[in-house]
């Protein structure tokens, strides 16, 4: 790592995004009105499972106003198949952005219309006319992957999309020697994130210009470039993708899936078309997540030390996880990390994930790693009770320790940096763990308000270089002098809210001697920036920051080389700072002198030696020095580049007669490495949170066993309002990452992997005197009623009649 | 969804009775049908528009009796297609003589599916509790030999 000057990375720098965005002047793709503009709406499936027997549209076609009128027919004989996002060994299934013969989920389309407005786009589908044949459908996980259940891909033979698993020391044995032996089935329920904006695209094929425009809401124009290429067999250097602000992602914006609905719309009528999704749409087809059964099996040692660890993970993708969205991938990510921050000596792991007729299966921030931290960290905790130790005090005895990083986690991956144990030990301090826990002796049983504290600590592996994937290797940036002294950031890292806008400036800004105002981030767009990937696996402060920091190194070297030759000394003794490139107490020459010199006056030819590379700008690739895709002896491969680590606790109060959970009190200790920007970094912690907290406590998919789904709009789907949630109290341990060039370490997930585990530990904790262990999520009100009704002790004391 | 009510209907049983089997009275008075079909004994196709809020549009389906007990029972069944879902319902109809009228209950089982599901629970049963009170207003109507209002609420 080469210490620069930091004046601006660490600072608390207001978002410069936030100008427009506050005041209502941000431009989202639904803001954007183009002449000749038609309007998209969709058909969907009612059914979760059927065959098409017959689509007439004949009808709509005959409508004024109508320009278009296109099934999965017209899809599948002009145009391909959706893209796969991923095939790491998966079964991709053939699957066109309209149903061909079979609709696999509720909500699928069947049919588009492009009309002049929306509204007769919307009512012209009343003119379609859709036979189905019902199939028997299958929503469950395990019941998916049972002998004899309905099969979403016949030729498949089972409803397998994928499956995978490894096997590291004598699991067997340590087991058959082990002291203590637990085993837990814990699953996790479908939801996933609920951006402001949900999805919205606005395609324009340009016959003339040969070239297919769509402006959308994505996380990865780069990727939707390529995707959209393939899916249309179009070239992709004359697809043009333009992502303007975005609504939030949330890994829920991956991939080209309806997106390409519009651009087939406008291929077929030669005219702009555009889609906005409607919430109902969001939640009945936007990329859903979780949805998983955990079977854990621990080997414990009598002195509380983990000795092995055999899991399971069922996951469920819906129709797919591969060409809709990349959800497949996630239960690989969960087998490989569920290992945790803790040390073992003997691991195995399968993972099974199943196809089933629900909605497709994306990414949802965590994309695995909250898939490995839920059941482990229940387990923990439970695992620490039944062994007399405090949650904390098993935790501490196994972590990897402060000064054995890089270590290597059986499972493969190599754990960069961290410090577990001080993350947990600054927690208890700041949640006042001890106080919580005299407070709950002394009240408990005095109501029905029940007091309880869970802890959770997390790994956020980040920066995923993914094989045979979009989510892949690398990331490249160009940073570029313009002639006038100012600096442009070049970036196929989309902001979609955790300000890399901001961000990159001021990593810049240090990296030049300049402020944050002489730099702009240029991002959206695939015509003006390189390829870039985009922001995903919390790679950002991994992958981007690297890449751009060392891109601003590379273009100040080669300035100094510029401004030595013209003053006749030695590069090597230069410096950048406050706007200009400076001879320690000697000569001095802002940024905008030279670009004028280098552009102008005289211009390149009279500055500029002939060894100098490129002093206009550096566009750099950077890859991770510790990822690698080559097995070792053991077969195991290393992902991911940066671990960040932390601890979170929650309290809450339970109450024993209604079932009601309050949340009193959040606390998160993070370790993200170098803080950029520390107000944005607990923004996310905050917003992070409160997204777990509403997957533990709300937040469901309803789906019946016909896989209709029930809860279409947000009035029957909760989300956690601002008076669920306490004040969030933060703090931080620093531990920079070997790996990056800063050393930063993603941060984007972390606070959404802890918090299912931390409440479901609360609520056990709080409800310790009737002895209830969590079987499912979201803790409803009715579900944690039913859970108490399993008490004897609870139905004496609470049950009416009793 | 369980759906289930009843209606007071002026006429006595034998003239109530050979009212609501009967198509043309049938579609005469379902609120918003558009055509009726007969396709069989006891089973017809309609075309159904519906105008209110959210369920609004134009709906197909197809409807039987069965299992006549004349005069004092039967059983419905109906299932429908439209532009928010599908609909599926069964149950039975019971007559019973009340003096000058006939007390007609109906206990139903409704399925739904597509976009339709979410709204079932809340929107749905209102709605179609509405549209059962104005059916049998009309049939009422109809036996009395009175014209029957053009429009009304939901149709």
């Amino acid at each position: 790592m080469t210490k620069s000057t930091s004046r601006w990375v660490g600072a608390s720098l207001a978002r410069k995004q936030d100008l427009r965005l506050v005041t209502g002047h941000g431009r989202y793709t639904d803001d954007i009105s183009v002449p000749g503009m038609l309007h998209a709406a969709m058909l969907r499936s009612p059914h979760a499972h059927a065959r098409i027997k017959s689509v007439d549209v004949s009808r709509a076609r005959a409508l004024p106003g109508v320009h278009a009128v296109l099934t999965g027919e017209d899809a599948k004989r002009y145009w391909g198949p959706l893209a796969p996002t991923i095939d790491i060994g998966m079964k991709v299934p053939t699957v066109y952005a309209l149903a061909t013969d079979k609709v696999y989920y509720m909500g699928e389309p069947v049919v588009a219309i492009a009309a002049d407005t929306r509204y007769l786009a919307e009512d012209a589908l009343e003119f379609i006319d859709v036979e189905y044949e019902v199939l028997p459908a299958v929503t469950d996980t395990e019941a998916a992957l049972a002998p004899g259940a309905p099969l979403l891909y016949p030729e498949w033979g089972d409803n397998v999309q994928c499956a995978w698993g490894m096997s590291v020391g004598a699991v067997d044995e340590t087991f058959a020697r082990a002291d203590h032996v637990f085993e837990f089935r814990l699953p996790q329920h479908r939801y996933s994130g609920a951006s402001l904006e949900g999805r919205a695209a606005l395609a324009h094929y340009d016959a003339y210009n040969r070239k297919l425009t769509l402006h959308c809401s994505t996380q990865a124009p780069n990727l939707v470039r390529t995707l959209v290429a393939q899916t249309f067999r179009f070239p992709e250097h004359d697809v043009q993708v333009i992502a303007p602000d975005i609504g939030g992602g949330y890994g829920n914006k991956l991939q080209a899936d309806a997106e390409v609905i519009p651009c087939l719309l406008s291929l077929a009528t030669g005219r702009p078309v555009k889609w906005t999704e409607s919430r109902q749409e969001n939640l009945l087809s936007g990329m859903q997540c979780r949805d998983y059964v955990w079977y854990l099996k621990v080997a414990v040692s009598k002195d509380g030390i983990l000795q092995g660890l055999d899991a399971q993970v069922l996951g469920n993708v819906g129709c797919d996880g591969t060409c809709h969205a990349a959800g497949a991938g996630k239960f690989l990510v969960a087998a490989g990390y569920v290992p945790g921050p803790y040390k073992w000596h003997a691991f195995r792991v399968a993972t099974k994930v199943a196809v089933s007729n629900k909605a497709p299966s994306g990414a949802y921030r965590g994309y695995g790693k909250d898939i490995a931290n839920y059941p482990l960290e229940v387990a923990m905790s439970r695992m620490a009770d039944a062994l007399g130790l405090s949650p904390a005090e098993f935790r501490r005895r196994n972590f990897v320790g402060k000064d054995e990083f890089p270590y290597q986690q059986i499972s493969g991956p190599v754990y960069d940096s961290g410090d577990y144990a001080q993350c947990l030990a600054k927690l208890l301090e700041l949640v006042d763990y001890d106080e919580v826990k005299q407070r709950q002796a002394a009240t408990q049983g005095k109501s029905a308000k029940y007091l309880g504290i869970g802890i959770a600590s997390m790994l956020e592996p980040s920066g995923g270089a993914v094989p045979s994937c979009i989510f892949n290797s690398y990331e490249v940036a160009t940073v570029r002098l313009m002639p006038e002294g100012g600096v442009l950031v070049l970036t196929g890292h989309q902001d979609i809210g955790q300000g890399s806008e901001t961000t990159l400036c001021q990593v810049v800004a240090d990296e030049l001697g300049l402020t944050p105002d002489d730099v702009r981030v240029v991002y959206g767009d695939t015509n003006a920036v390189p390829y870039g990937l985009g922001p995903w696996s919390s790679r950002g402060a991994t992958f981007n920051v690297s890449c751009i920091a060392e891109a601003a190194r590379r273009l100040k070297a080669n300035l100094f080389e510029v401004v030595a030759n013209l003053w006749q000394c030695e590069a090597a003794g230069l410096v950048a700072a406050d706007g200009a490139i400076v001879e320690p107490g000697g000569r001095r020459m802002t940024l905008r002198e030279l670009g004028n010199k280098l552009h102008l006056w005289p211009g390149a030819f009279g500055v500029v030696p002939k060894h100098v590379a490129n002093p206009f700008e550096v566009t750099h690739y950077w890859t991770s020095p510790i990822a690698s895709w080559t097995p070792d002896e053991l077969g195991r491969i290393r992902l991911y580049t940066t671990h960040p680590s932390g601890s979170s606790a929650i309290i809450v109060e339970v109450d024993a007669e209604t079932g009601k959970i309050e949340v009193k009190d959040v606390a998160i200790v993070d370790d993200c490495g170098v803080i950029i920007n520390p107000t944005i970094v607990e923004g996310q912690l905050h917003g992070g949170y409160v997204q777990g907290i509403g997957g533990a406590l709300m937040e469901e998919f309803h789906y019946d066993e016909r896989g209709q789904l029930w809860n279409t709009d947000l009035t029957s789907y909760l989300h956690p309002l601002a008076t669920d949630v306490p004040d969030i109290k933060c703090d931080h341990v620093i531990s920079p990452s070997p790996y990056t060039t800063l050393g930063t370490k993603g941060m984007g997930e972390g606070s959404t992997i802890m918090p299912c585990a931390a409440m479901v530990n609360a609520v056990e904790d709080a409800l310790k005197p009737f002895g209830v262990r969590v079987d499912q999520l979201p803790l409803t009100p009715e579900r944690v009623i039913r859970l108490l009704k399993t008490s004897s002790i609870w139905r004496e004391m609470y049950e009416v009649g009793a | 969804m369980k759906f289930e009510g009843e209606s007071e209907v002026s006429g006595t049983p034998p003239v109530v009775w050979d009212a609501l089997i009967d198509p043309k009275v049938i579609e005469r008075c379902t609120p918003g049908c558009q055509s009726l079909a007969v396709v069989g004994p006891d089973d017809f196709e309609l075309v159904t528009k519906i105008g209110i809020a959210s369920i609004s549009g134009t709906y197909k389906g197809r409807m039987r009796i069965a299992e006549k007990l004349v005069g004092e029972r039967y059983v419905m069944s109906a299932e429908g297609a439209g532009p928010i879902g599908t609909m599926s319902v069964v149950g039975i109809v019971t007559l019973q003589d009340n003096g000058d009228a006939t007390r007609v209950a109906y206990s139903f089982e409704a399925t739904v599916g597509g976009a339709m599901t979410g709204l079932a629970q809340r929107a749905l049963l209102p709605i179609a509790k509405l549209l059962t009170k104005q059916f049998f207003k009309r049939v009422e109507k109809v036996i009395a030999g009175e014209d029957l209002p053009a429009e009304e609420v939901g149709s």
